[in-house]
């Protein structure tokens, strides 16, 4: 029979079922009476005919179920009743199904959420064309690439479909009302095809764009377009203006579109990136270069050969290339790696409080299955066969995860929609691509249905195994097998020693937050606000800029919410850090590849008293210090120290390269306290600030970070003072508004993060376990409160039988402890990257966690034992 | 009959399919001729006539319909069909084959 006319003749009997019965049932009892008639015949009376038949026939009924049973359909309509007759059951007990789906829907709400996250961000494939042949080539400490070097690696390579570069950019967007910053990305004209991405309207960029004299074009997100353009669908063909320049729209990426993927990852508007007049240049490194590997090529092979360019070029140019190698690395990776660490800790707390979820409910189905071993027995001695009883049970089990799978999906969606809103904008990469998808789904579904199955079985195994006879005599007390207090033990052993477990990894990473919380930042953040201040077009003079930002400066200082104010090129912590080299004049001339380099700083007036840090010699920057008089420089203490150790060098000087201007010296004036820049836990860098208003000419800089100390709510003042600012300079653009609070905390979203997700885990995990050796203490004692009314009546004292009971309860306990600590002391070693200020197998977290936990297990033992005790003996005694 | 059953289940089929082949019946008639052929060796109860016909419909090899029978009653009358007397003769083959091989590995020992 072909599975066609199978799956016809399937459905043909589910919807005709009621009428074939009917027709089984006259054929079967016509069989029947032919019998009858035939014994008639025969010469029997016809009672006695009847009598005859039935013996023969062994029951009309029992004969008709034979035959449903033979036909195809008949696992569907068992099914089906199955279904109808769990969900009566679980109905009727509304307590013991709302916790169960309540406990499931944690568990897998928790591993759904994780998985998704995981799935999303490490697992699918970025969104470009074949994306497991592109690759990132970078120096081999991570950093951007020189122009030179960039032509040849492209050029010498062999093993590369396309080489493209990309350097970071961005600009003020103006239209008639508004103007915003936008970040954006200068790149090579091949960059977009090579992605593989069409654009959503328009074109990418041709060939030749990227050469001198080409028109200025620009390709926009879809965002920019929205959300600044307004939808205009005209857009393409036309000219927009971005800082000071105007450019023809060619083209509008689609929604989602996301480049660079791991850095500068809120780009939105891309440009042909003009390099005609570095290509000798191999000082500026300032380019991330993305390549395609041709097919059938590994990534190894495609290190070796750029390495293997890089060690060349090494050679050549030792003045610029000493010491910097290449690294090329899988573009999946690169974005991934720095959070795989931390999702792959999230998904596995995650599963472990699935886990622990599983233990319990297996627990309560155990103790539910002990009260229905009545029902059961019933059903086996009407002769239902254990196989069938036990599909009852898994059909009720999987009904169950199910609804726990609902809740869960639910949950992990709230918990979805929580998490974007409080991490801070494009802190995890592909942070926008977190959804719950097709494949999480199946996840959840498949977790469940395990988790269903599971728990369901070890129960009904055990419940299944009944002696009929004792289960229905009406006095016997429902005993609980040997084999039930062996698997109840066990269970809390799990438990405990997976919450355990999950405690030491949220203890490791909320010490690592607090250790990280407490690192000094070298100046005071209360009260302090900042914003990214971006010059309008029409400010096209350095000279016009200069006043621009004195205006906003002064309007700033004038606020009555405001106590004082100033500006700094990059603003410490969350902006960018640009190293410059430097040397001590009167001192030999370094080995190339060693020349001392600092990080630079540009800062207005005042930023010292501003930002509280210290000077610790000397002064800092005052209004005298401009345009054409003497030359001045602060540095830190770290540069300091580590140019004239244990000496005062105010009043020395320092020979500094500055990018347009004359190459100088500059007095040094002040030293600076230390304080933190960039890396948050690394030593200080060495660091020098220049005064703007002397160098603003050289640095043509077209925006400046403000902060300003405000008298009271940073907040409040934050709200108000964009306004204030706009009054005197209408058309600039203001960006990253911020209490300094709030940069700081951005910065240690990961850390932060992890500990709190780590321990709402692992406190769910506590309680759930709590609850877990609760309700099998509870259980146990009171099946034995009859044995323990028994044993005070015949003059055992109460602590005697209490010591009795808590042996039998405390020692899977204590398994679970010894067992946590151990299994704990094994793996936390892999945290250590995430660790910081504390030891993987620090003695502080385990000491307290272990206390902590025997401390809920013992309360959880204690309650219930107390309470029997503590009643009245002869009231136990007429228990049943 | 705890054991034969496995044998049965196929044995069984044939011998339906055999004894409507000759002419169609009810289940009562075929119940008494299966008896009847093999005198008296197989003896089917209704327990396990039913389930074989309902399956052996299912398949297609064999039609169930209401009639009148001779005595005025209405009786489910079940005839071959043509798949089934397809399946009947390639049953036929394959159980000679087995008679055949088991004969002869019974004799050689």
């Amino acid at each position: 029979m072909s599975l066609i006319s199978r799956a016809a003749s399937l459905l043909r009997r589910l919807a005709h079922r009621r009428r074939m019965d009917d027709d089984l049932h006259r054929e079967v009892q016509d069989y029947f009476n032919a019998m009858v008639d035939r014994y008639v015949a025969q010469g029997l009376s016809r009672d006695e005919a009847r009598r005859q038949a039935r013996l023969r026939f062994g029951g009309t009924m029992h004969v008709e179920q034979e035959v449903r049973e033979a036909r195809t359909g008949f696992a569907f309509e068992t099914a089906a009743r199955d279904l109808r007759y769990a969900g009566r059951v679980l109905w009727k007990s509304p307590g013991f199904t709302a916790t169960a789906i309540l406990v499931l829907g944690i568990g897998i709400g928790a591993a759904s959420a994780a998985f998704t996250a995981v799935y999303s961000v490490l697992l699918q494939p970025l969104h470009y064309r074949q994306p497991e042949r592109l690759v990132t080539i970078l120096t081999s400490a991570g950093g951007p690439v020189s122009p030179a070097d960039y032509l040849d690696y492209r050029k010498q390579s062999a093993d590369f479909e396309a080489m493209e570069a990309a350097q970071a950019w961005g600009g003020v967007i103006e239209t008639a009302d508004r103007a915003e910053f936008t970040p954006g990305l200068q790149v090579s004209a091949g960059m977009m095809a090579m992605l593989g991405v069409r654009p959503e309207r328009g074109r990418l960029f041709r060939g030749d764009e990227d050469q001198p004299g080409a028109q200025p074009v620009i390709l926009i997100g879809h965002e920019v377009w929205k959300r600044r353009l307004g939808g205009d669908p005209f857009i393409v063909g036309r000219t927009i203006r971005v800082g000071r320049r105007r450019y023809t729209v060619i083209g509008i990426m689609p929604p989602g579109f996301q480049f660079a993927p791991f850095w500068q990852t809120e780009a939105q508007i891309w440009i042909p990136f003009d390099m005609s007049s570095r290509v000798e240049d191999r000082f500026g490194r300032s380019l991330r270069l993305f390549a395609r590997l041709r097919p059938g090529l590994s990534v190894e092979q495609a290190r070796a050969e750029i390495t293997g360019i890089a060690a060349r070029l090494e050679k050549l140019y030792p003045a610029s290339n000493t010491g910097v190698s290449a690294s090329v690395t899988l573009l999946q990776e690169k974005v991934t790696g720095p959070v795989r660490p931390m999702l792959a800790l999230l998904l596995a707390t995650a599963v472990f409080v699935l886990l622990i979820a599983c233990t319990n409910i297996a627990n309560l189905l155990l103790s539910r299955s002990v009260g229905r071993r009545r029902e059961i027995a019933v059903r086996v001695a009407i002769g239902a066969t254990r196989r069938r009883i036990l599909f009852q049970f898994a059909v009720e089990s999987v009904l169950l995860a199910t609804a726990g799978a609902v809740a869960g999906i639910l949950l992990a969606w709230r918990a979805l929609v929580l998490l974007s809103h409080t991490l801070p904008v494009a802190s995890l990469p592909r942070q926008g691509e977190i959804a719950m998808q097709p494949w999480v789904l199946a996840f959840a579904g498949v977790v469940a249905l395990a988790a269903g199955l599971l728990t369901a079985l070890f129960p009904a195994f055990e419940a299944t195994r009944v002696d009929v006879n004792e289960a229905l005599k009406d006095g016997s007390r429902a005993s609980t097998s040997r084999g039930q207090f062996r698997l109840r033990g066990f269970l809390v052993t799990a438990e405990v020693a997976l919450a355990l477990l999950l405690l030491v990894c949220a203890g490791l990473t909320i010490r690592t937050l607090l250790s990280l919380s407490a690192v000094k930042t070298g100046f005071d953040s209360s009260r302090l606000i900042t914003m990214q201040v971006f010059a309008s077009s029409g400010s096209d003079t350095s000279e016009k800029r200069n006043g621009l930002f004195q205006r906003v400066n002064d309007a700033l200082a004038s606020l009555p919410e405001i106590e004082q104010a100033s500006a700094i090129n990059h603003l410490p912590l969350s902006g960018d850090v640009w190293n410059y080299d430097y040397r001590v004049p009167g001192r030999p001339a370094p080995q190339p590849g060693h020349e001392p380099s600092a990080i630079y700083r540009v800062v207005r007036p005042g930023y010292f008293s501003v930002m509280k840090i210290p000077l610790l010699h000397g002064r800092e920057f005052s209004p005298a210090d401009r345009l054409g008089s003497m030359p001045v420089i602060v540095i830190n203490e770290a540069l300091a120290a580590h140019q004239w150790p244990g000496v005062n060098p105010v009043g020395r000087s320092l020979y500094v390269n500055v990018a347009n201007g004359e190459p100088g010296v500059f007095t040094i004036v002040g030293i600076a306290a230390n304080s933190r820049q960039s890396d948050w836990t690394g030593d200080v860098d060495d660091e020098f600030y220049l005064p703007y208003l002397q160098q603003y000419a050289s640095w043509g800089l077209a925006d400046l970070a403000f902060v300003a100390r405000t008298h009271g709510d940073p907040q409040a003042a934050l709200a108000s003072t964009e306004g204030q600012i706009r009054r005197v300079a209408p058309m600039i653009a203001i960006s990253k508004p911020a209490t300094m609070e709030q940069v700081i905390s951005d910065k240690l979203w990961r850390p932060r993060l992890t500990a709190v997700l780590l321990g709402v885990f692992a406190g769910i995990a506590v309680i759930l376990a709590g609850v877990g050796i609760y309700g099998v203490v509870a259980y146990s004692v009171q099946r034995r409160a009859q044995e323990i009314g028994i044993r005070i009546a015949l003059g055992a004292t109460r602590a005697k039988v209490l010591g009795l009971v808590l042996r039998g309860d405390l020692i899977p306990v204590f398994t679970g402890l010894v067992i946590g600590v151990v299994a704990a002391l094994l793996t936390t070693r892999w945290l250590a990257s995430l660790l910081y200020g504390v030891k993987a197998n620090d003695l502080f977290t385990f000491a307290s966690v272990t206390a902590g936990l025997t401390f809920v297990a013992i309360a959880a033992i204690a309650i219930p034992v107390w309470r029997v005790a503590r009643g009245d003996v002869l009231a136990s005694l007429r228990t049943e | 009959m705890a054991k034969p059953v496995e044998l049965l289940q196929g044995t069984l089929d044939l011998l339906i399919l055999r004894t409507l082949e000759l002419r169609p019946s009810h289940g009562v008639g075929i119940a008494d001729r299966i008896e009847q052929v093999t005198k008296g060796v197989f003896v089917v109860g209704p327990g396990s006539l039913f389930p074989a016909l309902h399956r052996l419909a299912e398949k297609g090899w064999i039609e169930g319909r209401w009639t009148e029978s001779d005595a005025g009653r209405r009786v489910k009358v079940y005839l071959l069909t043509r798949t089934g007397r397809a399946q009947l003769a390639e049953q036929k083959r394959s159980w000679r084959k087995v008679l055949t091989a088991m004969g002869q590995a019974l004799s050689e020992a």
